[in-house]
């Protein structure tokens, strides 16, 4: 990763809002990103590509600041150096082969040959393309086109990265190997923003969410942060044990869950009182009422919270 | 905060239009009109052999003074120089400008259509800066077609007289001179007609249109007297080494302006349409037309 200054919050949108004419992209937007893993969820239209857009640079808000790692996105030069960005678009030049995309754009970096060609290598080794290098862009299937845009956006080391729906395209195995490059990457004090309309794939990486909808944020921070700050709402237990129904007649008798539903060995339950319900649980398991194999909070996902804020229109 | 970078590198400007070139020339030449273009620069080659072998199938004329027919008298030779007069203005004011106006017209329009210009952009470059890399790539190209396809025309004329009489024709002084000055012409042509629609390719919705508009201004002016100062046209025939005969249309109706006055017109007029395209081009918007609701 280059060597920069440290800025955090690294990313910075203070007041941010972008209009297509009447239509709203976002709608005053503001953010403080720290270093690590953040998504952005929101079903497709909500204004994620907006947001990641004007962050890189591409487009210009209608109003608003916008600074990444201390430097402007119109300050395209600054801006190369420290910013990789995986957009949505599948578009690479189809006539062109990996290795003649990577050194001819990364030669504007300015770097010597040898570390140039090193970088290429280092970049298609990562994203596991080493083997079609010499290969047209056109004959790729779209999991490598994906990897060969990845391979384009992190293939100078940026200390911020935003990927807009990176993992479309690849299969299980490629989404694995790039889950961990991503974590291996934000570990080394990198900053990532991901954005995805599949909820539970960035609940996969990422430690903190923002979720956008029709232009706005309506949650942000560490995922259960934004789920403990929804006071009103019940909060979704698992519990596999050997006597489900037991726990919820002991449960409702103790006031502390509002729900119940057994399913063979598993109780769900919904909560305001999450706590007495785990102290009821440990009890029971204490005084060898119960035998408790596991014990889940379901809604501590991504998806369960953005489907509480925004309801059924949340997912795609 | 700044909007631009606190200090600027000329040396590291000069790389990166460069590089931005070099990938350019490559993307163009690897690009789907190649095909078009190359068929399109192939017509005057293709006609300019088809009149030569005619010719020669025709009369007996010795072929060793072709490139200074300006100086001949003979019938023949007059033949020849009313041909070279419409092929010079063929190439350079027809195939050369439809050259400049489909890869210099649609060298930023054609990335945005293929929604590939942010990989340029996402570089840390000056977006002027890849704008002019872009451009230069696509000028330099259409030079080396044109020059190219202008020298082997006048081979093929030379060629039914067999080597020694084209080696003593091309390497004479007239002939080098000829053939030296011709294809600094169409270098400038690419330069100052590419640099134009170049910008029109940019900051219009028509580059068309735009296109067509400025080649009958061109001609429009030929009747103008002294606007015809204000064309590239005059500039570009000033520095011919072919003159046009007074008696034909597109004839040279204003004296020749000097040499180098002329070439800094062109300088000047392509800084200037260039300067308009990088401007633009700082401010483009890329977002592909996918605004919400689109």
């Amino acid at each position: 990763m280059s060597k920069m200054p440290v800025f955090d919050p690294v990313i910075v949108l203070d007041d941010v809002s972008k209009w297509y004419g009447e239509v709203l992209g976002i709608n005053r937007v503001s953010l403080e990103l720290p270093r690590g893993i953040t998504s952005v969820v929101g079903p497709n239209g909500c204004g994620k590509s907006t947001m990641l857009n004007i962050i890189a640079g591409l487009i210009r808000p209608s109003r608003g600041r916008v600074s990444i790692a201390g430097v402007s996105p119109r300050d395209s030069e600054a801006l190369g150096r420290v910013l990789g960005y995986c957009p949505s678009t599948e578009a690479i030049h189809d006539t062109l082969t990996a290795d003649e995309h990577l050194l001819g754009l990364l030669r504007i970096h300015g770097w010597p040959e040898d570390e140039l060609h090193e970088r290429v290598n280092l970049a298609l080794q990562r994203v596991g393309l080493e083997h079609a290098r010499h290969k047209k862009a056109g004959a790729y299937s779209k999991g490598m086109r994906q990897r060969l845009k990845l391979a384009l956006s992190i293939a100078h080391e940026p200390q911020v990265l935003l990927l807009d729906e990176p993992l479309n395209g690849l299969d299980p195995l490629g989404r694995e190997e790039f889950i961990s490059l991503l974590q291996s990457w934000a570990d080394e004090g990198g900053t990532i923003l991901i954005s995805s309309h599949v909820l539970h794939e960035v609940d996969l990486v990422a430690n903190a969410v923002v979720m956008l909808h029709h232009g706005y944020v309506v949650a942000e921070g560490g995922i259960a942060t934004v789920r403990g700050e929804i006071e009103d709402h019940p909060l979704q237990v698992t519990v596999t044990c050997t006597d489900p129904a037991r726990l919820a007649e002991r449960a409702f008798a103790e006031g502390v869950i509002r729900s119940a539903k057994v399913e063979g060995s598993q109780l769900r339950v919904e909560t305001l009182d999450d706590a007495g319900f785990s102290r009821l649980v440990a009890t029971l398991a204490a005084s060898g009422e119960l035998h408790v194999e596991g014990m889940e909070l379901v809604d501590e996902s991504v998806e369960a919270v953005y489907q509480y804020l925004i309801g059924s229109e949340a997912t795609t | 905060m700044s909007t631009v970078s606190p200090s600027f590198d000329p040396a590291m400007a000069v790389r990166q239009v460069l590089a931005t070139a070099r990938f350019e020339f490559l993307r163009l030449r690897r690009s789907r009109f190649s095909w078009t273009r190359g068929l399109l620069f192939s017509l005057p080659v293709f006609f300019t052999a088809l009149v030569a072998v005619v010719i020669t199938w025709e009369t007996d004329f010795a072929f060793d003074d072709v490139l200074r027919l300006g100086h001949s008298t003979e019938s023949t030779a007059r033949r020849f120089h009313d041909f070279i007069q419409g092929a010079s203005w063929g190439m350079w004011g027809v195939v050369l400008y439809l050259g400049c106006f489909a890869l210099c017209g649609g060298s930023i329009r054609s990335e945005v259509e293929e929604r590939t210009l942010h990989h340029l952009f996402l570089r840390p470059v000056r977006r002027e800066l890849a704008a002019a890399g872009k451009f230069l790539a696509a000028a330099a190209l259409l030079a080396l077609q044109a020059v190219g396809c202008w020298w082997l025309s006048i081979v093929l004329f030379l060629a039914p007289h067999g080597p020694a009489a084209m080696a003593s024709t091309l390497l004479s002084a007239d002939g080098l001179k000829s053939m030296l000055g011709s294809a600094f012409v169409l270098v400038m042509a690419a330069l100052s007609y590419g640099a134009f629609l170049f910008m029109a390719g940019i900051v219009t919705r028509w580059p068309a249109v735009v296109g067509v508009l400025f080649a009958l201004f061109e001609i429009v002016l030929l009747w103008m007297g002294r606007f015809q100062w204000l064309t590239p046209a005059h500039h570009l025939r000033s520095l011919s080494p072919v003159r046009l005969d007074p008696d034909l249309p597109m004839a040279e109706m204003l004296p020749r302006t000097a040499a180098p006055v002329s070439v800094l017109a062109l300088l000047v007029f392509t800084a200037a349409c260039l300067a308009v395209a990088g401007w633009q081009v700082r401010n483009l918007q890329l977002d592909y037309g996918e605004a919400p609701g689109e």
